[in-house]
């Protein structure tokens, strides 16, 4: 049975470190036990699961991950930000360093709260423990158990800038190295923010590669608004492993844009509960080299009545890349007059490139819409937009580059922050270091 | 310069001869002739299936279509060029435009964006200083009040969402912006409401000038009625079968085509 490597999966000699280093109160300490228990019982995953079938076992064998501790890097080391103006939170090899408190939001350290030198509000708390009680698949018992670094994100008002989360490594260990961060974000009613998450990988140059295994829990309250933006800037050795769930109230906003850049390997799960009359779009961007493999896991779970969910992923695979899309769209009884949209479109551009999708459909309620869809073509077949291009007086190269720059264009968001252009920026720069030769002009 | 221009007139801007086409094993066209000046206007006529789309695709570099006989040459700075062995951007560039039947749909480029860039590629190849974004924005603003077109549809995605005849409008000021020298408009007609054909009209009257030329593409006579052709030519089973006046194209409108297909059997 091809799985994790057998040195990942023995995690009972680094449970109980942790359990040495911190040592929470005991309520705390029950659920972290019960999640650990959850995990012994689910065993890792393994390429007999349906939605592990095509994920590279074999790569991450080969980088032989084990968990472990980072050195604690105290130096704050310059990360280049995405937007200008953002308020930046780094966890640099696990350990956060955060910003001074700010109108409109705190931020806590997920150790300090499970070491209990710091109280929550009550009303984050009792989120934060309910979302430790979970029942999930995967790596997120784990993660669960083991989680002991991460942020916990309390936004009280609309945020006037932008906050961004730069998870990166520094380490010339040479094993390679795997970390569970834990996550939680709880935006109060009416309150409002945009939220940029970058995994760096391992920067140290010649190094091991770095695993990271990302469990967020976010709520958004009654006519809150969240901008969740996933940037994936990690290294080819690298991989990042992301779970997201979003609990929506009724008439919450949440719009999602995941983007999957450099990373070796990388897996998002996105599940999102949306109570009535909220709006969710997810949306996703996958551009992807040589060797490089992206799986996307997407719910949206219809709970409350006239919800709308839109999910668009959009994938240009070069060379050898992979990329899987799964999309899930599950309206319950109650979710009347729920609208609903799901279409994965994917440009296989590298000969030996892959793409496997799979969107579906799981509907309880009688009285709603729902479309979902899928395309996957080759140049070749887009060759109609490329003549009509050419015939204008476009250069092959020139019209290649238009067109997959409108793809580019067309899965972005509309975003409150003008984040859009930046990004754009940094992904058409991506677009050419890929350098197919068609490309060039 | 008055004894060349002449030269130009007298000469043919195109010149087909005997040309063959397939595609995936099929004869679509058997054998076209075709002669097109400056200064001219023709229409080429003729029942579904006859062979009308894949003669402008062939001469606008379609690469879905392959050429098993004849010549095409193009008159390029005075020289006869052969226009099967151009790149499709080279035809382009060269003043070779065809107004597509269905113009393609690209989501994610900005209308403006898309034809600013081809006006600047053909600056660029014509050495003329190429505009930026506002000058440009400016230019295609006037020519869509020209064609009275909601300037609105240039700051949307290319074609994205457009009705046929907002399509057919984006081709018409394409044609506008551009300026070709040989402008084949393949059905840019067809599925068009009676105002929409007036904006075509006006497009294709403003564009007409001595030195350019236009090869009109259609089933029906409205948009010759508005757009008097100096030739009329009927294309049927991969052949022009008759050539003949403006006449030819009222004759068709009221007997059809099944008089000139039984002179051929």
């Amino acid at each position: 049975m091809i799985g994790f490597p057998k040195k990942f999966t023995d995690v009972s000699e680094y449970a109980r470190f942790r359990k040495k280093e911190i040592i929470p109160p005991a309520n705390v300490e029950r659920f972290l036990q019960t999640q650990l228990k959850r995990h012994e019982e689910n065993g890792f995953p393994h390429k007999k699961l349906e939605e592990w079938r095509y994920f590279p076992f074999q790569k991450i064998q080969k980088a032989g991950y084990i968990f472990s501790d980072f050195p604690e890097q105290k130096k704050e080391l310059k990360i280049p930000s995405v937007h200008p103006s953002a308020i930046t939170l780094k966890i640099q090899n696990g350990t956060p360093i955060l910003p001074k408190a700010s109108n409109g939001f705190s931020v806590f350290s997920w150790k300090e709260v499970l070491e209990g030198k710091k109280d929550l509000p009550p009303e984050i708390k009792s989120f934060v423990f309910k979302s430790l009680e979970s029942q999930r698949e995967g790596l997120c018992p784990l993660n669960n158990a083991l989680g002991l670094n991460g942020l916990v994100i309390l936004i009280t008002k609309p945020l006037k800038q932008p906050l961004e989360i730069h998870y990166s490594y520094h380490t010339s260990q040479d094993q390679s190295s795997a970390d569970n961060l834990r996550n939680f974000i709880f935006l109060q009613e009416k309150s409002q923010a945009q939220i940029i998450e970058t995994f760096h990988g391992n920067e140290s140059p010649e190094s091991s590669p770095v695993l990271l295994n990302l469990q967020t829990d976010t709520f958004i309250g009654k006519k809150a608004r969240l901008e969740f933006i996933r940037l994936d800037q990690g290294k080819e050795k690298d991989t990042y492993l992301n779970h997201f769930f979003c609990e929506m109230s009724p008439e919450a906003k949440a719009s999602l844009f995941t983007l999957s850049l450099k990373s070796g390997t990388s897996r998002f799960l996105t599940h999102l509960f949306q109570k009535e009359k909220s709006v969710s779009e997810m949306r996703g961007l996958s551009l992807l080299g040589e060797g490089k493999y992206t799986d996307h896991q997407v719910t949206a779970e219809h709970l409350g009545e006239e919800g709308i969910s839109h999910q668009f992923y959009q994938s240009l695979l070069f060379q050898s890349a992979r990329h899987i899309f799964k999309g899930m769209t599950r309206i319950e009884k109650p979710a009347q007059k729920t609208d609903a949209r799901q279409l994965n479109r994917n440009l296989i551009l590298g000969e030996r490139a892959v793409a496997v999708s799979a969107p579906e459909l799981d509907i309880k309620a009688d009285d709603v819409k729902a479309r979902h869809g899928s395309s996957t073509s080759s140049l070749e077949e887009n060759r109609a937009l490329l003549f009509y291009l050419q015939s204008r007086g476009i250069p092959l190269s020139h019209a290649l580059n238009l067109l997959l720059s409108s793809m580019i264009k067309e899965a972005f968001p509309s975003l409150d922050f003008k984040t859009s252009p930046i990004l754009e920026t940094l992904i058409l720069n991506h677009l050419q270091s890929l350098q197919p030769s068609f490309l060039k002009t | 310069m008055g004894s060349m221009s002449v030269c130009v007139e007298e000469n043919n801007m195109l010149n087909i001869k005997n040309l063959k086409v397939s595609a995936g094993g099929e004869a679509l066209l058997k054998g076209v002739d075709l002669n097109v000046k400056a200064g001219t206007i023709h229409a080429i006529m003729g029942p579904n299936g006859s062979g009308k789309s894949t003669l402008a695709k062939v001469i606008a570099g379609d690469p879905s279509y392959e050429v098993s006989g004849g010549s095409v040459s193009y008159e390029v700075g005075f020289k006869d060029q052969d226009l099967l062995s151009m790149d499709i951007s080279d035809r382009a560039r060269e003043g070779i435009f065809m107004g597509f039947q269905y113009p393609v749909e690209i989501p994610g480029l900005n209308n403006l964006v898309f034809l600013q860039t081809a006006f600047n590629t053909l600056c660029k190849h014509h050495g003329t200083p190429p505009m930026n974004e506002e000058k440009f924005k400016a230019f295609a603003q006037s020519k869509a009040k020209e064609l009275k077109i909601n300037p609105e549809f240039l700051s949307r995605n290319l074609n994205e969402g457009f009705s046929g005849g907002e399509k057919k409008q984006n081709e018409t000021l394409q044609l506008l912006l551009f300026s070709p020298r040989l402008a084949i408009l393949d059905e840019t007609d067809s599925g068009l409401d009676v105002d929409s054909i007036q904006k075509v009209a006006q497009g294709i009257r403003t564009f007409h000038k001595k030195d350019n030329a236009l090869v009109l593409i259609t089933h029906y006579n409205r948009l010759l009625e508005l757009v008097r052709p100096d030739y009329v030519h009927i294309l049927i089973d991969g052949k022009i079968q008759k050539k003949g006046d403006y006449s030819l194209a009222e004759k068709i409108e009221k007997q059809g085509y099944d008089w000139i297909s039984k002179k051929i059997h």
